[in-house]
């Protein structure tokens, strides 16, 4: 079984190879990819060890081929992802909506890159945060996970497919730029030490199955092949997955593909705070963001200012009950991103008027440096 | 009851097990050919040998598009223009299915067209089963990338002008590995080529030109009148010069048929696999 | 030591990455220690400059970029003019002697090394790389020399280990022979 995974051990190793081997150990034998900057790391890493792990690599002609193949893998029992970065993810939005639909667990690494349109393809950017929940039309749930080293795309990945499978859902790893490309220690711990999860399957024989059963929140799946002969379709459909115009049904489906991620969120919500236990201000910062504002909040406490970091691990769902608690004691929030001000809204969506709220956008294709950062901190810091 | 009679019943018996009776009546129009040819789907699927759960349907959007909802098979009914590389997904992660691809010439060959011609230079193995009946019929009869030049439609009221597909010489140039082309009329010689494209490792594609209600409205030929015509203009040719097959609305042109290509190029996955066995038996990637 | 900041640049094909790598290999995988190597490109796919902007420290890195690094190694002229005024006060300028004309920089220690002279006499000039490796890990001790060995053993096709070897011991007797000259 483990056969041709990567070793329990210590590598010098970039963060989109990371993703990769993460993805392999945690059951990925399936990967659909076009070439983008600067997620090229993982397509290629991929199709030199697929073959090699008994798994399926194919470049597809653009990026909704791509996600379609996944999907289509997926729905065969296959654990499937693909690789993008901007532009390619905006070509998946539709499909992703497919896959919230048909309750089909997907992952989709995004390597974010300066936006718009087609942007500073070899730069950093962070402004994918909102696409990664809103992108397609209609409501739906997905998870984000956001890394800021090469040792979390390892994890998160694992994650992430984990996620999917247990909620049948689509997944993305919102990396961005320099975490997918920089190169750094990574542990693999031992195999047997790494939780892997796998869907539940059909327990009734076929005749008594329902693909979308609604007495669960997340049904059991059942695959193509497997006899149970189901119908999945984007359209509205029945607990039996049959096209209906019901309004009951509609409501009813479109309550439960919501629920399935707001009432776990929980338990699907990660993050890290590092001296917040009296931090007066709570610097809110992810991915390569955080480690910037890290050494701003670090230096601003040794220069006597008592200022945390709240680093959400999930961008989706938002761990907002953790940062509540800061809130509550009245720290101040300032928001640390590299776009316009996307998590920003987030926080006021949920603290506005209760603390101040402030927000440094940054949109060169750098990160801020922890110097801008630390002169941020100290204009806003309550006194 | 004649012995003919009761082999007929069951046969018809066998082909309801393949249908999700319990969804109709189907949202085709009468008249249309595409329950026809996904009778002759499933009458193919009795007569191969492979197992009926292996057996696999993927559908886009339109009327075509909803062949998966009726088929008792393991159906995704997808996005629109996009059934092939989910099959192409599907089919290369599972290698063991038989996929088949059911869906119309808006969805397959309009929006879906890059993914068709990369799916056969890659030759991909699965089997696509192309309704073309001139228009998107769902959304009321706009024209699609198969319209013959002339014809009305829904946005092209004073004929349409674009250009027009001639799909078999398209998909033999692509290097498909089978291509054929039949009517609803011809249900039989049908049958028999979807249960050819199940046997054919690679892309297998036949394009059922099909009677369309709407597209016949909008040019002032009523239903009866369209089969007449079909009737009239066919021709069989197996060995016919693709370069002059291409559709139109000239009642004097004739449709040509057949299965018009068959080759033995290996297929992605094929290739794919033997690729794999000989890095895996090379002992690479023992990490 | 602490941490240092480490900027490798030169030529695209001068080896620049794999230095950037063997160094951040050593330190994490063979000698415990935390490194992080951000990559950067000149604009131009072909014929450009590659940099390898590498952080060596005892304690966990928080921030992985840098604007001045402690070091510099420079193998061309193009890029040792883009770099030398970024190298902080007190840090060190290594660059290319046939290749780089180094301008005075007050506070900084400059030293000219022939790699690619060391390398073909070594007979191999890919190993340049490997003859700086030599001489800028026995002038800072970035990591013990045994776990650079290591590396060099993992990483390096067998057929060209023993030159690269040899250029390693090279680039450490360049850094013996400077700093008794030095003294």
């Amino acid at each position: 079984m483990s056969q041709g995974l990567l070793k329990p051990g210590v590598y010098f190793m970039r963060g989109n190879h990371a993703c990769v081997e993460g993805a392999l150990i945690a059951g990925c034998r399936f990967f659909a990819g076009y070439p983008i900057t600067p997620s090229n790391e993982v397509s290629a890493l991929m199709s030199r060890r697929l073959p090699q792990v008994g798994g399926y690599f194919i470049q597809m002609e653009d990026e909704i081929g791509s996600i379609m193949a996944v999907l289509g893998a997926a729905n065969g029992g296959v654990k499937a992802m693909t690789a993008t970065s901007g532009p390619g993810f905006s070509l998946m939005m539709e499909s992703i909506g497919l896959a919230a639909m048909t309750e089909t667990p997907a992952v989709i690494v995004d390597v974010q890159r300066g936006g718009p349109s087609t942007g500073l393809p070899t730069l950093v950017g962070q402004g994918d945060l909102m696409q990664a929940k809103w992108g397609s039309h209609g409501d739906y749930e997905v998870v984000a996970y956001l890394p800021n080293s090469p040792q979390e795309m390892f994890d998160l990945t694992i994650k992430a497919f984990n996620t999917a499978w247990a909620y049948r859902i689509p997944v993305i790893v919102l990396a961005d730029q320099v975490v997918g490309q920089m190169i750094e220690k990574v542990v693999v711990p031992p195999h047997e030490e790494i939780e892997i999860v796998e869907r539940k399957r059909p327990e009734v024989p076929p005749d008594m199955f329902k693909p979308f059963d609604s007495k669960y929140l997340v049904p059991p799946m059942a695959v193509a092949g497997e006899g149970y002969r189901i119908h999945v379709t984007g359209l509205t459909h029945d607990d039996r997955g049959y096209p209906t115009t019901s309004h009951e049904v509609s409501q009813k489906l479109v309550s439960r593909l919501v629920r399935k991620v707001r009432e776990n969120e929980k338990l699907i919500g990660e993050w890290e705070e590092h001296q917040t236990d009296d931090a007066e201000l709570v610097v809110v910062a992810f991915g390569i963001t955080s480690r910037s504002a890290m050494r701003a909040v670090r230096e601003a406490k040794r220069e006597g200012l008592k200022v945390g970091l709240f680093r959400p691990k999930t961008a989706w769902p938002f761990p907002h009950w953790a940062l509540r608690k800061h809130v509550e004691r009245g720290a101040d929030i300032l928001v640390v991103e590299i776009n316009m001000g996307q998590m920003v809204r987030v926080v006021k969506e949920h603290f506005a008027n209760l603390v101040k709220i402030h927000s440094m956008t940054w949109a060169p294709g750098t990160v801020p440096p922890p110097e801008t950062i630390l002169a941020k901190i100290k204009e806003v810091y309550p006194r | 009851m004649s012995r003919l009679e009761l082999v007929k019943r069951t046969r018809t018996d066998e082909i309801r097990s393949l249908l999700r009776t319990e969804r109709f009546p189907h949202i085709w129009c009468p008249g249309c050919g595409i329950g026809v040819a996904l009778k002759c789907y499933a009458e193919a699927i009795l007569k191969s040998d492979i197992p009926v759960e292996k057996h696999i349907i993927v559908s886009g959007i339109g009327c075509s598009g909803r062949a998966a909802g009726y088929m008792r098979l393991d159906g995704y009914h997808v996005t629109h223009g996009r059934p092939i590389p989910f099959a192409v997904g599907l089919k290369t992660a599972r290698p063991d299915l038989e996929v088949t691809v059911f869906s119309g010439d808006g969805d397959l060959l309009t929006i879906g067209g890059n993914h068709f011609i990369h799916a056969v230079r890659r030759n991909d193995d699965i089997n696509v089963i192309m309704i073309n009946n001139f228009t998107y019929g769902m959304t009321g009869g706009q024209y699609s990338a198969t319209t013959p030049n002339g014809a009305r439609t829904l946005t092209s009221p004073y004929g349409f002008i674009e250009g027009t597909f001639n799909v078999p010489y398209m998909v033999a140039a692509l290097g498909a590995n089978f291509v054929a082309r039949w009517t609803p009329l011809h249900d039989r010689e049908l049958t028999r080529a979807i249960q050819e494209m199940f046997k054919i490792d690679g892309f297998a594609f036949i394009e059922v030109v099909s009677p369309c209600l709407i597209f016949g409205e909008m040019n002032n030929i009523p239903p009866l009148e369209m089969l007449k015509h079909f009737r009239k203009r066919c021709v069989i040719d197996h060995d016919a010069d693709l370069s002059k097959v291409g559709l139109s609305t000239d009642p004097d042109q004739p449709i040509v048929l057949g299965n018009f290509v068959r080759r033995d190029r290996p297929s992605y996955q094929t290739r794919y696999r033997e690729l794999m066995e000989k890095i895996r038996g090379g002992g690479g990637g023992r990490g | 030591m602490g941490e240092v900041k480490l900027r490798l640049i030169g030529a695209g094909g001068h080896g620049i990455l794999t230095l950037g790598n063997i160094i951040g290999t050593a330190a994490t995988v063979h000698a415990g220690k935390e490194a992080v190597m951000v990559i950067g490109y000149s604009p131009a796919q072909r014929g450009g400059w590659s940099r390898a902007d590498v952080i060596v420290s005892d304690e966990p890195i928080d921030y992985p970029i840098f604007k001045y690094p402690d070091v510099l190694v420079s193998t061309t002229q193009e890029t040792y003019d883009l770099e030398h005024d970024n190298v902080r006060k007190g840090g060190i300028i290594i660059y290319e002697q046939d290749l780089v004309d180094p301008v005075p920089i007050e506070g900084v220690t400059q030293i000219g090394v022939p790699a690619f002279k060391t390398a073909i006499k070594v007979g191999l000039r890919l190993s340049a790389n490997i003859v700086l490796l030599g001489f800028l890990n026995s002038m800072l001790n970035l990591v013990p020399e045994e776990a650079l060995l290591k590396t060099l053993h993992q990483r390096i096709k067998r057929k060209y280990l023993d030159l690269n070897l040899r250029a390693y011991e090279e680039g450490k007797k360049l850094w013996e022979a400077h700093s008794r000259g030095g003294e």
